[in-house]
């Protein structure tokens, strides 16, 4: 078959509402052009948010501690325990940056850090619990390694550790560390971190808690399109499953400063990976598209590539932003994006609802 | 596509005339310019930028010198190597250390300056052709030529009639109007000063020089005048044939001092893409990183473009930024479009 009835022949199986297989993806990835690429994306985004908005949140990234032992060498943000320049910031700092976000109409936090060995269980819970004590806000926070990593160190199974921490005051969990869910690759780049199972175990586990939480793939370090259609199979699997994941948000690796190095790929290949993630993934909601690495042009023609969702105003996040990536837009540029772009702006909560 | 192309108000209508050949009034380039959907106002301009170069992008190995050093009023992007001011010492070292054969062509504008009158762009052509005989010589904006013109008292005629005999080869040409920060939106005047070059254009036809054309745009403009400026542009084009390359620019100016909107990857994406449709008769329309960026100049050649600009080569500095031809043809490649070496393909015919 010719490369271009292949492509014809999946776009037609694909509008007729069947789902496709990794194969399917493949050849798109291979043979099927941007604009091609981008009508089928924007299909299934009128299919599953006919409305013409574009929603976004007004949170927080709050980077707790970059106190972190497990050294991956994509990693331009950690600090190995002992050295000068780690931190764990007081509960002052913490409140401090809170009130800020509070005080501008902000509602979430996004809170993440490294695997500190001094922080256990009871750090977390108290940290949390004096959150919710002090403010009304969502907390969205930590990651898989996280999670694994304060199990490990509280002798606890990473189901009790959860359920604990959200009675202490986590609500949901970002998708982080998702990086690309293939053994293969996570060896390469992340030898010391957790698994695809693991990964993958921790989201369920939070599923069933009745948790929801994000998915998020990293592409682009030593990753080969395989892998990636990979990572999406196993996303769309476990969502099946378990239906726990509010959205999945892809982005490419940041090189800059880490000591895997390599080069950065570029924002034609991120918006074909953001498409056929909005194509694949058919039973996830929202694809949350990406300005703080893309910049703000490639991020708001992600908005005909699938994406529905601009991620948060606030930016404050050091472990993209110290490896290069330093875009930033306030709430009237991004409400002016979405408006150029003919969509309505709407601010959401973490679970992807309207609010005001 | 074509189905999806059907759904945009009038879309059936624009599809027929796109596959036809037809031409696109300035009131279906409008339409194009606000409908939501991006993608098919893409796939009409990838029909008719296919049935002009196929799956081509061009690009040219070039060096770019600013001989005055002073800011280009008529071009964002030679704006940029305003800020050194080479001494003629200087840049004629510059022109010793260029490759002959790895650069092709050289791109040559200045801010315009009274000192230098007629027989000074004419030695500085006259220089580089004993120096560089195998080098194309792309040089001079409009406001250069007007400058030199004003001084020496001579027609625009004479003045390209000069220009030619000292060994230019094509104009740069560039923005028909001027821009400075103080009055970057003043619609009427940008107008009027399109019409005040248009006996340029015509000299230069007669002189058989061809060169580029850009449109310089500020992220706020109204669509309505940019769409009326490229069908001037495509009237004159009609009279004249010289354009060669279209380029649609955002505005910017080398200083911080002065804050421009940022532009929307949507709006850039339209000006290629609408530029494509208006511009039938021109073959080139630029999309080039220097403008947008790798990205989007990657994005650009499925809305229309099919030029990327120069490679820019060693010795030359463009803001810290140099993409040189293999990284250049290598992301060309990545979007599944062949490069093509504009000036090999020039000198081999
Ligand atoms: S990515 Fe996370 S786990 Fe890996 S080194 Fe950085 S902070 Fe530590």
């Amino acid at each position: 078959m010719r490369n271009s009835d292949r492509v014809r022949e999946i776009a037609e199986r694909f509008y007729s509402g069947k789902r496709l297989s990794f194969e399917d993806g493949l050849d798109l990835y291979r043979h099927a052009n941007l604009l091609e690429l981008s009508q089928m994306a924007h299909w299934m985004r009128v299919r599953l948010h006919p409305e013409p908005a574009v929603t976004y949140i007004v949170s927080r990234n709050i980077n707790y501690t970059n106190v972190c032992w497990v050294r991956c060498s994509f990693c331009a943000f950690y600090r190995p325990p002992g050295s000068e320049e780690g931190y764990v910031l007081t509960k002052e700092v913490i409140f401090q940056k809170i009130r800020e976000m509070v005080d501008a109409g902000g509602i979430e936090i996004l809170i993440q850090g490294g695997l500190n060995p001094r922080l256990r269980i009871e750090y977390y819970e108290d940290l949390f619990g004096s959150i919710k004590k002090n403010f009304k806000v969502h907390i969205h926070g930590l990651s898989a390694a996280e999670i694994l990593y304060i199990a490990h160190l509280s002798r606890m199974t990473v189901k009790d550790t959860i359920a604990r921490l959200r009675a202490s005051g986590l609500d949901t969990i970002p998708g982080a560390g998702g990086e690309v869910l293939v053994d293969e690759v996570r060896k390469q780049i992340a030898p010391l971190k957790d698994t695809t199972d693991e990964w993958l175990g921790v989201m369920r586990d939070a599923h069933c808690l009745g948790m929801r939480t994000t998915a998020t793939m990293m592409y682009g370090s030593v990753d080969r399109a395989e892998h990636r259609l990979e990572h999406l199979m196993r996303v769309r699997e476990l969502q099946d499953e378990t239906g726990g994941f509010t959205a999945f948000i892809p982005w490419n690796y940041q090189p800059g400063g880490t000591e895997l190095g390599g080069k950065k790929t570029t924002g034609f290949e991120y918006l074909k990976m953001l498409a056929l993630s909005r194509i694949l993934l058919d039973n996830v909601s929202n694809i949350q598209a990406s300005w703080v690495t893309q910049g703000p042009q490639i991020a708001q023609l992600a908005l005909r590539y699938g994406a529905n969702d601009f991620g948060s105003t606030m930016f404050e996040e050091h472990v993209v932003k110290a490896a290069g990536a330093t875009f930033c837009m306030n709430e009237e540029e991004l409400k002016r994006q979405v408006w150029n772009a003919g969509y309505e702006p709407r601010r959401r909560n973490t679970y992807y609802q309207y609010v005001n | 596509m074509a189905t999806e192309i059907a759904q945009i108000d009038g879309g059936a209508d624009l599809l027929l005339k796109v596959l036809s050949g037809e031409r696109l009034s300035a009131s279906d380039c409008l339409r194009l310019w606000k409908t939501r959907d991006l993608t098919s106002l893409g796939a009409l301009a990838n029909l008719r930028r296919e049935a002009v170069s196929g799956n081509a992008v061009f690009f040219r190995r070039e060096v770019h010198l600013n001989y005055t050093g002073l800011p280009v009023p008529s071009c964002p992007l030679c704006n940029r190597f305003a800020s050194r001011r080479l001494s003629p010492g200087q840049w004629e070292r510059s022109l010793e250390l260029i490759h002959p054969d790895i650069v092709a062509e050289l791109h040559l504008t200045a801010g315009a300056s009274p000192q230098f009158g007629l027989d000074a762009l004419c030695a500085i052509v006259r220089r580089v052709a004993a120096l560089r005989p195998s080098l194309k010589v792309r040089a001079f904006t409009w406001s250069e030529l007007e400058t030199a013109a004003e001084r020496e008292g001579t027609t625009p005629d004479q003045t390209l009639e000069a220009l030619v005999e000292a060994g230019l080869d094509s104009l740069a040409g560039g923005a028909l109007m001027d821009l400075t920060p103080d009055r970057p939106h003043l619609v009427g005047e940008r107008t009027a000063q399109l019409e005040r070059r248009a006996p340029w254009v015509a000299a230069a036809a007669a002189r058989g020089l061809r060169c580029e054309v850009s449109w310089v745009y500020g992220d706020e403009d109204d669509p309505q005048w940019i769409i009326d400026g490229l069908a001037r542009i495509r009237d004159l084009q009609d009279r004249w044939g010289i354009f060669q390359c279209f380029t649609p620019l955002l505005f910017q100016w080398p200083s911080d001092d002065v804050e421009i909107p940022m532009a929307t990857g949507y709006n850039q994406l339209r000006a290629v893409a609408v530029g494509r449709l208006i511009l039938d008769n021109l073959a080139r329309v630029r999309g080039s990183w220097a403008a947008l960026t790798e990205s989007m100049m990657q994005v650009a050649f499925w809305y229309g473009a099919d030029d990327a600009g120069g490679a820019v080569l060693p010795g030359d500095d463009l803001t810290g930024t140099v993409i040189g031809q293999e990284q250049l043809e290598e992301l060309i490649r990545g979007t599944g479009r062949d490069p093509i070496d504009d000036l090999r393909l020039t000198n081999d015919d």
